[in-house]
């Protein structure tokens, strides 16, 4: 007999990310940041969002290393890594844009600390 | 974050030199809940207690609110970590799993194997979300976000 250890099968939300990192929810929809492409060029991250019961994967925003994330009832806000320095990373930002997407808003400059950077939960 | 408190963690290399902290929402002096310890990252607040990651030692620890001594509840490389009303979920960044264990301790239940470097996690009522990074060898394109319906 063959009992599974607890949960069964996970179903996919979304494949063909690039380094996805964090990752929030709301009643209807996960987000997600996508760092984007490590150690080849183009810088390529990206915010995504897709229904928590499966479906086709939206790009609200792309941005360079995107990260940290939070989700209020209106936006979607995160991180990005930089602006232009991408090498020493002293000018990160932390952005703005609608559940739906459309055009991002800068809301602060900020040199990130190397934690920040990428890949923190 | 509670309904009065921010809490966060210090600490960044591969020693025992991170914290655990809190302090009032509205200001005031912070407050050390746990010391030396390793690399803490993700935390979960509940009623009662902290819980935190400890990269550098592989482990997942929970404090009650007002401090003590920290337990240990699992050991494993997880960089994600999430919190519901019984359990705690976290992954094995290493072996590709994700997991939980009962609030308090117990004997973690594997939730989902074969998983690429599953990273950071997200709950509602009644499933658990993930994200896989993906693989060095493919630049990481192949990440992937995923969902087990029955936490």
């Amino acid at each position: 007999m063959k009992v599974p250890l607890g949960g069964g099968a996970p179903t996919l939300i979304a494949s063909g990310q690039e380094h996805p990192v964090n990752i929030r929810l709301d009643a209807t929809s996960a987000y997600w940041t996508n760092v984007g492409r490590v150690g080849i060029d183009p810088i390529d991250g990206s915010v995504m969002s897709a229904p928590l019961s499966g479906g086709t994967a939206v790009t609200l925003a792309t941005g360079p290393f995107p990260n940290d994330l939070a989700v209020d009832g209106t936006s979607v806000y995160w991180t990005n890594g930089c602006t232009n320095d991408c090498v020493t990373f002293t000018d990160g930002t932390v952005m703005k844009v609608a559940l739906a997407g459309g055009p991002s808003t800068t809301l602060a400059s900020a040199e990130l600390s190397q934690r920040d950077r990428r890949g923190r939960c | 974050m509670d309904g009065a408190d921010v809490y966060w963690s210090t600490g960044n290399g591969s020693n025992n030199t991170g914290s655990v902290m809190t302090m009032p929402l509205a200001g005031g002096a912070p407050a050390t809940l746990a010391s030396g310890q390793f690399n803490p990252r993700a935390i979960a607040v509940d009623a009662a207690s902290v819980y935190w990651t400890a990269l550098a030692s592989a482990a997942v620890m929970q404090v009650a609110l007002g401090g003590g001594t920290p337990s240990t509840l699992a050991s494993s490389m997880s960089p994600g970590l999430a919190v519901d009303a019984t359990s705690v979920y976290y992954v094995d960044e290493i072996v590709g799993t994700v997991m939980k264990v009962p609030i308090g301790g117990g004997t973690p239940i594997v939730l989902a194997s074969g998983q690429s470097s599953p990273h950071c996690i997200a709950l509602d009522a009644t499933s658990v979300y993930w994200t896989n990074l993906g693989t060095s060898s493919n630049h990481f394109q192949d990440g992937a976000v995923m969902k087990l319906s029955a936490k």
